[in-house]
């Protein structure tokens, strides 16, 4: 479904992804490693377009969209859930979820926000509450809210678990898992928690100072023996 | 001759507006204050002069002070010039004694105008200052017994005992106060004071976990570079002879130092000299081509020259932000160990 | 006995300053920095009046709407042809304000131009004037007062509900927190900026097109507005629409009430200082209260939630 070719990009003069190749076929779940600082989010951010682009493609669903423009990417269907910064905690929650429908209709939009009430009821007692007044979990769950709410035929998710205490984490993912069951979805996820992220990925790929050093199949990598130094650039395939 | 009466006249303004601009470098180039109430600091030593060098003059020269200074300023001057051709050290004294007064009070000018906002965004800051800016302007023109309001104050000719060569040697005199502030100012900049204003400027945050008082240092920048931009303004009233409320406007006296800063190079005081030479010369082609032009453009040349400035200022900064002379990086000066 | 005329000064004074506090406030909130060139757009409608009024000898109030299309325009034109192109080239914060600085320049140098144009086709002095006399008048009111006061209370509710009510207003509020997220999520972030852009310009347009009806009219009429509108816009809270309308008011108010009482007090001449005191108001507020008026608001509302806390905890303990 999304193909990345020889990708180089960064912030400005900053160069962060170096010949960056990546696939992700239609109802897959993929998932990037690697350790602090080696591209995991930038990678996200540019599929996206928020980053400065130096050379290559991003293709989706066989259109280039290289040079679009983020908000254009989004009608397509491409979704994207930063790990900071995903919820505007200036407007109501209510609000935040109108912007998560802001390419809906209205009739598909009272679905689609019944439903992700539904998944999380405690928004209902929230709903004109300001953002600003929750809780960190509860913000990120906000945002998975939103991201159920969005007409995504692929969802990037930077660090979905970051906040949440371990019971809710893990909740979160089964509901991930859930979604690519139920709406046919494509995620690629970003995760510093290697084993779980690997235990309900079908791929891959571990990425190292800005460069992929390994692309295989889940299961393999958790068994592989040497994934702890793999995962720390020490040992090279 | 006519030639070198013109040739005189571009070097006054030349060392005028370089006093000007280096008190832009030190506060914004140097110490990232951005000052767009310049004009406050030139006026406000425009204005000092225009309103007490007469008085002192009166004060020295024995004149009769029941005169009112405004009224008869004209006849005032005149005999304050009378008194001066014939003693030179009235002169000094005049001259001397304003341009001290200058200092202090445009110091403290500095000081007030900066205060309400030093703390704050930059935004703020820029508006209270070209607020001040208009103010003073407003005060100049309208507090009659100052430099006459809507008319004008003439200032005497303190170096009328030198004859015919008075005016030259002003324009030399004020061309060498201004190479002194040059190098005064470079020796500031190349102190442990300028590193410190150079490290406000970058990351005031780290400054101030470091211990020093970052506050305190940009109000002292704001005093002091005030100071500097006052003597130019009574520097340019000595050189004018007359002091005009209405003429220190922020087109001239703020946003063309602001270009010529932004052309030689922020941050550096080379590139000030650069930066003001280049547009003097060039304000100076249009002035000299003015008729010409005139008969091409179908309205005056005082609005071309103030689109121009507006369009060399933003393409200054799209497509060479850093100057002709960008600022270099400091090299530590490193002590070479004798090798064992 | 406060004289009528006096309070009618006040209140079309205190209207117009509104319209562009609530259009300065709002550029700011969406562009980050001030927009030095903001009084100038009120200064294109002045001279629209002119070139209605005297010129084409209409009504003046034709000038209204045909302010608030090309101060719209002018608006679009500066922030796609100027912020967004020095964007692109890698402007500062603080290059993108000079560049505002450096359009107020311009602009006011067209309109000088303009009005030395205008002077001989005019038949008039066109760089002072004053059409209060082609004015009509209801119930003993001037039209300007009664036509600003309802463009203030159109522009106040349709702002609110816009914000509030519609997907671009929450768009619009969106983009201001945070323009990447909204990207994210489908907003056309530079085209939700043009369009507000182009309306805050208009507006001020408008206000620009009114204000020769009862105050005189001049080429830096722009620049001259500029003090009151800084002066409103902090004394309300830069990042509040609502605080610039009560700011704009109290400024407003304060200008020409504090101009009177001070020439009662100290004799006519006082007058030509009233622009000292909006630059007093804005001293005041930057060394007392420098958030403005909502940032005491919060503070209260602060405070007395860790009362109420406090309260909570001393409670249990």
């Amino acid at each position: 479904m999304i193909e990345v070719d020889n990708l180089n990009a960064g912030y400005g003069k900053l160069h962060v992804l170096y010949d960056v190749n990546l696939k992700v076929n239609s109802n897959e779940i993929v998932a990037v490693l690697g350790p602090n600082g080696s591209g995991k989010s930038t990678l996200l951010k540019t599929i996206m377009g928020l980053t400065t682009i130096y050379g290559g493609r991003i293709i989706f669903n066989g259109k280039d969209i290289t040079k679009l423009r983020p908000d254009e990417k989004a009608r397509l269907g491409l979704t994207y859930i930063p790990q900071i910064g995903n919820v505007f905690t200036n407007l109501t929650v209510k609000e935040n979820l109108i912007m998560a429908g802001l390419t809906l209709d209205k009739s598909e939009f009272n679905d689609r926000l019944e439903y992700a009430l539904s998944v999380f009821p405690f928004l209902k007692a929230c709903l004109d509450r300001k953002v600003k007044t929750l809780s960190g979990g509860e913000r990120q769950m906000l945002s998975m809210a939103m991201a159920l709410i969005m007409k995504s035929k692929f969802i990037m998710l930077d660090e979905p678990t970051g906040n949440l205490a371990p019971k809710i984490a893990t909740e979160v993912l089964n509901k991930i898992v859930e979604l690519r069951e139920q709406s046919k979805l494509t995620i690629l996820l970003v995760e510093q928690a290697a084993r779980k992220a690997l235990e309900m990925s079908d791929r891959a790929y571990l990425l190292v100072s800005g460069r992929v050093i390994y692309e295989g199949g889940s299961k393999e990598l958790l068994e592989h023996p040497e994934l702890g130094k793999l995962y720390l650039g020490v040992k090279k395939l | 001759m006519e030639s070198i009466s013109w040739l005189l006249d571009i070097i006054a303004f030349f060392a005028a507006y370089l006093i000007v601009t280096l008190a832009l470098n030190l506060q914004y180039g140097y110490t990232g204050i951005p000052n767009f109430g310049l004009a406050l600091s030139v006026a406000t030593g425009a204005y000092v002069t225009g309103a007490l060098a007469g008085r002192i003059g009166m004060w020295i020269c024995g004149i009769r002070s029941d005169l009112d200074y405004i009224m008869y300023n004209a006849m005032i001057t005149s005999m304050i010039n009378s008194a001066v051709k014939y003693d030179p050290l009235k002169g000094l004294a005049i001259f001397l004694l304003t341009i001290i007064i200058v200092v202090i009070i445009s110091a403290i000018i500095g000081f007030i105008a900066s205060y309400p906002a030093i703390r704050l965004r930059a935004d703020y800051l820029i508006m209270v200052l070209i607020a001040m800016a208009e103010a003073a302007r407003i005060i100049g023109l309208n507090y009659t017994p100052l430099v006459g309001g809507t008319t004008w104050v003439s200032v005497p000719n303190v170096f009328i005992w030198m004859g015919d060569i008075a005016s030259q040697f002003l324009i030399i005199l004020i061309l060498t106060i201004s190479i002194l502030i040059f190098l005064f100012l470079q020796y500031v900049v190349s102190s442990p004071y300028g590193r410190l204003i150079k490290a406000v400027r970058e990351n005031e945050l780290t400054a101030e976990c470091v211990g020093k008082d970052v506050v305190k240092v940009k109000i002292q920048i704001m005093m002091l570079g005030s100071a500097i931009a006052g003597i130019a303004g009574s520097l340019w009233s000595f050189y004018c002879g007359t002091v005009i409320a209405a003429a220190y406007t922020r087109t001239d006296w703020t946003f063309w130092p602001w270009l010529m800063a932004m052309i030689g190079g922020m941050g550096n005081n080379i590139g000030a000299l650069v930066g003001v030479a280049t547009v003097i010369i060039f304000r100076r082609v249009i002035t000299y081509y003015k008729y010409s032009l005139e008969a091409y453009i179908p309205f005056s040349v005082v609005w071309l020259e103030q689109i121009l400035l507006a369009l060399a200022l933003i393409l200054v900064m799209m497509f060479r932000p850093q100057g002709i002379l960008p600022e270099k990086p400091a090299k530590p000066k490193i002590k070479k160990t004798p090798q064992k | 006995m406060i004289p009528s005329a006096l309070i009618e000064d006040a209140l079309v004074y205190a209207n117009l300053l509104l319209m562009l506090t609530v259009g300065f406030t709002l550029t700011y909130l969406i562009a980050k920095i001030p927009n030095f060139a903001h009084g100038e757009f009120a200064g294109i409608g002045v001279y629209i009046t002119f070139t209605v009024a005297q010129v084409w000898r209409s009504n003046p109030y034709v000038a209204v709407p045909i302010a608030f299309l090309i101060s719209a325009f002018s608006g679009a034109l500066i922030y796609n042809g100027v912020l967004r192109t020095l964007k692109r080239f890698g402007g500062t914060m603080i290059s993108l304000t000079i560049s505002t600085l450096a359009m107020q320049i311009m602009i006011s140098a067209l309109l000088e131009i303009y009005a030395d144009y205008l002077y001989p086709i005019a038949g008039a002095y066109s760089r002072l004037f004053l059409f209060r006399h082609l004015d009509f008048e209801f119930i003993g009111l001037p039209g300007v007062l009664i036509v600003s006061t309802i463009f203030l209370i159109a522009l106040i509710t349709l702002l609110h509900s816009m914000l509030t009510k519609t997907k671009f207003g929450i768009s619009l509020r969106a983009v201001v927190e945070d323009p990447s997220l909204a990207s994210i999520l489908g907003v056309n972030v530079e085209l939700a900026c043009t369009i507000s852009w182009m309306l805050t310009a208009g507006i001020a347009g408008i206000a620009g097109s009114l204000l020769p009806l009862w105050f005189q009219g001049h080429p830096y009429t722009g620049s001259m507005l500029l003090t009151s509108v800084f002066a409103a816009s902090i004394l309300g809270g830069i990042s509040s629409i609502y605080g610039a309308m009560i700011g704009a008011y109290i400024v407003g108010l304060t200008e020409i009430f504090g101009t009177y009482l001070l020439a009662q007090t100290f004799g006519a001449h006082l007058t030509a200082y009233r622009s000292l005191i909006p630059l007093t108001v804005l001293c005041i507020v930057l060394l007392i209260f420098p958030r403005g008026i909502t940032g005491l608001i919060e503070d209260i509302q602060a405070r007395r939630a860790s009362k109420a806390m406090a309260k909570f905890r001393g409670e249990q303990g």
